[in-house]
């Protein structure tokens, strides 16, 4: 099995001017140690002081973020191309994190969904829309509750009390996620 | 020119003589321009500013440009105006929009960052230049590349806008469509700009593109009259503009131009792409990368480059992040139209959303000077209001047919003068 390793030009001050690498590493960690191994040159310069290996070091598998295929758990598949880049600017990366996916529900804007009538409900209408998704989890003291905020539209349009339910549910909105795909 | 300026890495401190990089060869970390102020003191004053001229020029002294740059797009000094029709809605007194959707020449924030980075391009020999972008760049960069007679190549997500696309063509930009989302296009220049001698803005150009941001915040003082709001409410696609103003603020306040006073920064996202929201609201110090998914594609960056940093910003400054869904995206629109005239792209619906919202939520008292930053033109993502005017029937030129138009129509209510 092999896989192609394209490096990027900010290593080649390190690996003699060489840009790729071919490599039969299984995972990750097994394709860094092997980079360190073909330019030993890298080694303390991809790693931090901590041992780790820098934080804006990313690694791309056949034009996929490698964190959304599982990081170190990903096994290469012969033929990949693994493609190295620093971050532009910083994305401090968690290496064993999860990876979140945005994936909220989206709701077109009719007539359903926004009557024309509460479209005129002054300070109302705005916070009548926050409340307006469909579902969001509220994660707190480790325990994660799914809320349907639509319940809230029947008291949505007046202004006052809906501002008060507003402040009251203020804790717990901070805490909002999107859906975790 | 700034007298004298400089790479240096943000991590490490390595620095660099000016050249076409971003990313340290020693830790890979990023560059940012590191501008002597020093050597700024006595001679950059609040006078010599308004002797300057009517854009974002006037500060030319503080941006990283040669010293012989002749502009020649007037760029920046956009509308600072009061919102007092929206801060009726939302329950704001001093409430202010920084209105770059009438930044020129491409009615954008854009047009500031991309002015400073092909000056650099220019002073580099670069003959083409490009950029990844979810539209407002592509159309800053193929506008100023026309006017300073530069090749481009210009690099977007398939499934941009429509206008976006067109509004960079017009220009006889070379456009390419990548399939893929932002962050796959922004991957792709990265190795382009290793491969061919292209100045990328917000590539290899990138500490230099950023350093334009700036003038977003030295405008945002100067229109108070010299002097620092409480809040800045920003969008965050990169999370660049944030951290910059940020700068801007500091430089101002280094210079004695400003007094000294805490700023609290309050980010903005919409829910379906919120990677520095998320870290915000989590407390977490790194950024996790989503793959987008609304309708605020100017803002749709899942793996923001400047996110950590960002995060950093707000943290610091004591303010806070949100998010919000594409409902409340294309209500944000309507309301600041609605009230205030001003027409935002997407961006600015998340904008004007979240700025209601931290109002609703009392993390911004009603009395604190609280300026909401517009970046770009609703012009230009029409398709988010699809569906929301239906088209009207034609009424016959006569009045009759009017007056019972208006019956049909239920209006008759808000005429203003009696009918016989």
């Amino acid at each position: 099995m092999a896989i192609r390793v394209l490096l990027p030009n900010a290593f080649q001050k390190h690996t003699n001017g060489e840009r790729e690498l071919a490599s039969s590493a299984a995972h990750l960690p097994q394709l860094i140690e092997d980079i360190e191994t073909s330019f030993p040159a890298l080694k303390s310069h991809i790693r931090g002081e901590d041992g780790q290996v820098r934080r804006f070091i990313n690694f791309y598998v056949n034009e996929e973020d490698i964190r959304f295929l599982g990081n170190d758990s990903y096994t290469f598949k012969d033929g990949d191309e693994v493609l190295v880049i620093p971050s532009i600017a910083g994305a401090w990366i968690a290496r064993s994190a999860a990876v979140p996916t945005a994936d909220v529900k989206n709701v077109d804007v009719d007539k359903e969904v926004m009557p024309k009538r509460n479209r005129r409900r002054g300070a109302g209408f705005l916070l009548w829309q926050f409340l307006d998704h469909s579902e969001l989890q509220i994660a707190e003291n480790g325990v994660t509750t799914t809320v349907t905020l639509r319940a809230f539209i029947g008291i949505g349009t007046a202004g006052l009390l809906m501002s008060s339910v507003t402040t009251a549910m203020d804790a717990k909105l901070c805490t909002m996620q999107p859906h975790v795909a | 020119m700034a007298l004298a300026y400089e790479l240096r890495c943000r991590e490490c401190g390595k620095r660099y003589e000016n050249a076409p990089l971003s990313i340290c060869d020693e830790c890979f970390s990023p560059l940012e321009v590191f501008v002597d102020l020093d050597l700024a003191k006595g001679t950059v004053t609040r006078d010599s500013i308004a002797q300057g001229p009517t854009s974002m020029w006037r500060y030319q002294s503080l941006l990283p440009v040669p010293e012989d740059y002749v502009p020649t797009t007037p760029s920046g000094w956009t509308p600072l105006v009061k919102a007092p029709n929206l801060g009726a809605r939302i329950g704001a007194s001093n409430l202010y929009i920084k209105n770059d959707a009438v930044c020129m020449p491409t009615l954008s924030f854009k047009d500031r960052v991309v002015a400073v980075a092909l000056a650099n391009a220019q002073a580099f020999g670069f003959d083409t230049v490009g950029c990844s972008s979810t539209g407002n760049l592509a159309n800053a960069v193929a506008a100023h590349a026309a006017r300073l007679g530069l090749k481009t190549y210009i690099l977007v997500p398939s499934d941009l806008e429509a206008a976006k696309i067109l509004n960079t063509e017009v220009y006889g930009a070379n456009l390419v469509r990548i399939d893929g989302n932002y962050d796959h296009v922004n991957r792709l220049c990265s190795q382009i700009a290793d491969r061919f001698h292209w100045g990328f803005v917000n590539v290899n150009l990138r500490p230099y593109y950023a350093e334009g941001s700036k003038t977003v915040g030295y405008e945002i003082a100067e229109q108070l009259g010299w002097r620092l709001p409480d809040n800045i409410v920003c969008p965050m696609a990169g999370g660049s503009l944030i951290t910059k103003i940020k700068k801007a603020f500091r430089e101002l306040v280094e210079l004695g131009l400003v007094e000294d006073k805490p700023v609290r920064f309050f980010g903005a996202q919409a829910t379906g792409c919120s990677p520095i929201s998320v870290a915000v609201k989590t407390g977490a110090d790194h950024i996790d990368p989503q793959r987008p998914n609304t309708i605020a594609r100017s803002l749709a960056i899942g793996n923001p480059a400047d996110g950590v940093y960002a995060v950093r910003v707000i943290r610091q400054s004591g303010g806070w992040a949100e998010d919000v869904s594409d409902v409340e995206i294309v209500s944000g629109i309507r309301e600041l139209a609605e009230t205030e005239g001003i027409f935002t792209e997407t961006a600015g619906g998340v904008t004007t959303a979240i700025t209601a919202r931290l109002y609703a939520h009392g993390r911004i008292h009603p009395d604190e000077v609280t300026v909401s930053c517009i970046t770009g033109n609703g012009l230009k993502t029409t398709d988010a209001l699809a569906g929301c005017f239906p088209a009207k029937e034609a009424v016959r030129p006569r009045l009759v047919d009017f007056e019972e138009y208006i019956d049909r129509n239920q209006f008759a209510s808000e005429l203003v003068t009696g009918r016989k």
